[in-house]
């Protein structure tokens, strides 16, 4: 058969894998401004010898390390450990309120870290209620008497970042398991094997791809956290960044130290890809979806037992915690500047969650049509963002914007006008951009995962059938996505409206997100007087949740 | 004809008085805005000029340096002297002038070149158990070190802006190895790893998990203040350090006008504002802070806790050793 070559698609295709770089380099372009700005000292020799580096070095950077990697490893436990059951259940068993428990386990994401961090530790500190009554009840006079565990410890902020990002893990695992192939498990069964051992060796194998995914998204997270860590007194990487960049005022060291972070997430990454490389699958889906299977009673209320706890923790604890605060400081509460903020957050956080969906479908399919490393390398780079502390992302942001804006004013004056002040990095544009580059990789996250479960030979009988690439792409990856698509939407709308640092930096005047309204408080440990602003984040979060939980009717 | 001179010289008038009406002043605050709102709103009230503010605990100065000539900021509020010196020595600051009612605010308080300002003081107390602490009103910030006091110290992080400079003081005034000796001391006598911020400590010492914190005095009068912490208060003992030598260990809230200030004007007329003795009584009231104006008072609770001798080293002085300080923080592990 003789294929006519068509020049359209293919300058198509240039322009959009030219389009992509661009992008690409636009999103690097913080990174790169940082890595420019601490090597600037090499050439222009600076008055005093910056030895920022080896000071920390030879003090506490080893502690911070331990402190970090700790932290990472700690959260993945809990994150997997609150994740993979309940997403196994959610996809294969049908039990009492399956349709209810499937989005309950999402909830907790709406819960800024940073929040529920704070409600935990005021509760199970020493001088908390918990341990206070305990006290009254036991009579013990002082710490020696007894025994409670410390919540600010490396575990206690493990456990809760692992509460406050599992749903990740949750979501791309559930997605996977229902997709997953029938037929596999099936053969096993006929060969005798037990249910258990058919999860561990046919379907986690399966899901390994978004288990990945998932596990790199939290390990990234938890990698940049400061506001949470630093509430659970715990010094971190993060701790020394910030130390030096803003106490010791050198912009070197702090960026030396972000490489490094960087650097520990992206050999992370090579080695778990490294690992899979020969591993290639897809389930070739043999027609039928795969049946649910019923649940005793007991099994159902095991289920439910072990949801319930993390879903109380997670979610219900926090949530009631911030009504009584709400309550008790009711009048300092009532403030009609919320619902501006509140209306704010939601148009910024709608915006970045669109563009960060369309690039992380552009880079993905771009990957799935042209595989190879440039397009590879690409949709890595664009995932990088996460990995740097918000604040050092704004700054990495404000140094080429604000030169931007330099340049445009002058070229505007030159050119006899008025200057226009800061046009780039003085608007929400800043913000967006810092979103976008920031969550890129959550929503690069949930698309990979859903083309990884494609079969390529959907493509192939399409090009057989003389589909055109974007006929392929719009007719069958997209209804075929569409779930990861809006699950991609969600994370990243939601993450934005929890966003802390870089809001704070980022904003323009007389603009406040509900995060950097309800810090202001947070900040100075009087989150009481700023629970509604609180609420407001969680049900701003929710909303999108609970729309979809009734719209899209998962099976 | 005339009718037209006369449309053209009222749409002039109009516009600029519109102008004059969009008269504004633009704040970085490293203060909650919270915090300043109430004295802002009288700014406003009283000139017609407009407020606004960005509030980040972090970073400002970095946001600052990148706007460069830029930068919409007229005036930036610090919470202590450290920032304030680090904004003149990187050149972000430019010399106000020194009118009369700055005049007011003593020569310590502002700087020789008129480029940053001290708004109000804030004292680094010792608050102690009234159950189990005794008497400490002798105590000096030198006797945390003491072994008598051992396993019985909470404090916050090290690290934080108020402990950074006491630390810095004490090098100002013993030398950097005396202190580091001083510092390793006080590590050893805390009762737990230094967390939360200074009203958490009373709590700590209301429930009985240690005897004597660091905090500033204003939280006191905030505390005394919330239905649900005032049993903390009532805890504690306020004691003034050093009172038989150099004397209490005091921060300072202050102002600088930014370099490209594109509302200089306002920004002094703020400045003058905030000195003022009405805003400085405000300041006094609201937040039970020390004002720094002589004309103005502390609040009658404030004054109730009584007289005290200030450590009187200029905070140019005390500053200039920020990083050693940390250092010595981190050389120590003292929050870890």
């Amino acid at each position: 058969m003789n294929v006519k070559p068509n020049t359209g698609p293919r300058i198509a295709g240039l322009i959009l894998s030219a389009s992509s770089a661009i992008i690409c380099a636009v999103m690097l372009m913080p990174i790169i401004a940082l890595i420019f700005e601490s090597l600037s000292s090499f050439f222009i020799p600076a008055a005093e010898i910056d030895d920022t580096f080896s000071d920390l070095a030879d003090s506490v950077l080893s502690q911070y390390i331990l402190n970090s990697l700790t932290i990472v490893a700690g959260t993945l436990l809990f994150a997997c450990l609150f994740a993979i059951a309940p997403a196994w259940w959610c996809a294969r068993y049908e039990f009492v309120g399956r349709r209810y428990l499937q989005w309950m386990m999402v909830f907790p994401l709406a819960i800024p870290a940073y929040i529920s961090a704070y409600i935990y530790t005021d509760a199970l500190d020493y001088a908390g209620p918990i341990q206070s009554s305990l006290r009254q009840v036991f009579s013990w006079q002082s710490p020696h008497d007894y025994w409670f565990i410390d919540i600010r410890s490396r575990w206690g902020a493990s456990l809760m970042l692992g509460l406050a990002l599992f749903p990740y893990i949750f979501l791309l695992l559930r997605n996977t398991f229902e997709q997953g192939s029938q037929s596999l498990s099936q053969a096993a069964q006929l060969m005798g094997a037990s249910p258990r051992k058919i999860f561990w060796t046919i379907h986690l194998p399966l899901a390994r791809p978004a288990l990945a995914i998932g596990c790199t998204l939290v390990a990234m997270e938890s990698l940049a956290d400061y506001g949470t860590v630093q509430l659970f007194a715990i010094s971190t990487l993060t701790t020394a960044i910030y130390d030096s960049w803003l106490v010791y005022g050198s912009l070197a060291s702090a960026a030396k130290i972000s490489c490094l972070t960087l650097l520990f997430v992206i050999s992370l990454v090579a080695l778990e890809k490294n690992s899979r490389k020969k591993q290639q699958h897809f389930d070739s889906r043999g027609g039928k979806p795969n049946d649910k299977i019923k649940t005793s009673n007991a099994k159902t209320s095991f289920i439910w037992l072990f949801c319930g706890l993390v879903f109380c923790l997670g979610f219900l604890i926090p949530l009631i915690t911030l009504i009584g605060y709400c309550a008790d400081y009711w009048l300092e509460n009532i403030n009609g500047d919320i619902l501006r903020h509140s209306q704010s957050t939601f148009v910024l956080a709608t915006t970045a969650a669109f563009i960060a969906t369309l690039l992380a479908i552009l880079f993905n399919s771009q990957q799935r049509f042209m595989p190879g490393p440039k397009n590879q390398t690409k949709l890595s780079l664009s995932s990088l963002g996460y990995a740097i502390p918000g604040t050092v992302l704004a700054i990495g942001i404000l140094i080429p914007l604000g030169q931007l804006d330099i340049w445009i004013n002058h070229f505007i004056q030159w050119l006899g006008f008025e200057k226009v002040g800061l046009i780039f990095s003085g608007t929400s544009f800043a913000l967006i951009l810092a979103f976008v580059i920031r969550f890129s990789a959550i929503s690069n996250g949930s698309i990979q995962a859903a083309y990884k479960q494609m079969p390529t030979n959907l493509d192939a009988a399409s090009t057989t059938l003389k589909a055109s690439k974007f006929k392929t792409f719009s007719k069958i990856h997209l209804p075929i996505m569409r779930p990861a698509l809006i699950t991609a939407f969600l994370l990243v709308f939601i993450e934005c409206v929890k966003e802390l640092p870089a809001s704070l930096l980022l904003r323009p005047f007389d603009f406040e997100t509900l995060a950097t309204y309800v810090y202001q408080f947070a900040s100075d440990e009087q989150l009481e007087h700023a629970a509604s602003g609180a609420l407001l984040i969680i049900i701003v979060s929710l909303l999108p949740i609970l729309l979809l939980s009734r719209t899209q009717r998962m099976r | 004809m005339r009718a037209l001179l006369l449309t053209l010289v009222l749409a002039t008038t109009s516009l600029t008085a519109s102008l004059a009406q969009a008269e504004q002043v633009n704040i970085y605050s490293f203060r909650q805005p919270f915090l300043i709102e109430p004295i802002l709103a009288e700014f406003t009230k009283e000139t017609g000029i407009e407020t606004k503010v960005i509030f980040a605990k972090k970073g400002l100065i970095q946001r600052l340096k990148r706007e460069g000539e830029l930068s919409p900021a007229d005036l930036v509020l610090t919470s202590d002297f450290n920032k304030l010196l680090q904004l003149k020595e990187d050149g972000l600051s430019q010399a106000f002038e020194l009118s009369a009612t700055l005049k007011s605010i003593p020569s310590q308080f502002r700087d020789s070149d008129n480029e940053w300002l001290a708004l109000t003081k804030r004292v680094r107390n010792v608050y102690s158990s009234k159950e189990r602490a005794g008497d400490l009103s002798n105590i000096r910030y030198e006797d945390l070190a003491d072994e008598k006091f051992k396993g019985r110290i909470c404090t916050r992080s090290g690290k934080h802006p108020y402990n950074l400079g006491l630390v810095a003081s004490m090098i100002a005034h013993h030398g950097e190895a005396e202190t580091e000796t001083w510092l390793t001391g006080f590590k050893t006598n805390l009762a737990r790893k230094p967390q939360g911020n200074d009203r958490g400590q009373v709590k700590a010492i209301k429930e009985g998990l240690c005897d004597i914190s660091l905090g500033n005095s204003y939280y006191l009068g905030k505390m005394l203040q919330d239905p649900k912490q005032v049993i903390w208060a009532k805890a504690v003992n306020l004691n003034f350090p050093n009172q038989e030598d150099r004397g209490s260990h005091i921060n300072v809230s202050g102002a600088v006008i930014a370099k490209y200030a594109p509302h200089k004007q306002s920004a002094q007329a703020l400045l003058e504002f905030l000195s003022s003795k009405p805003a400085q009584n405000l300041y006094a009231e609201l937040n039970m802070e020390y004002p720094v104006s002589i004309k103005a008072q502390p609040s009658a609770l404030v004054k109730s806790w009584g007289e005290f001798k200030e450590d009187n080293l200029p905070l140019e002085k005390v500053a200039q050793y920020r990083k050693q300080a940390l250092k010595l923080i981190d050389k120590v592990h003292f929050d870890l």
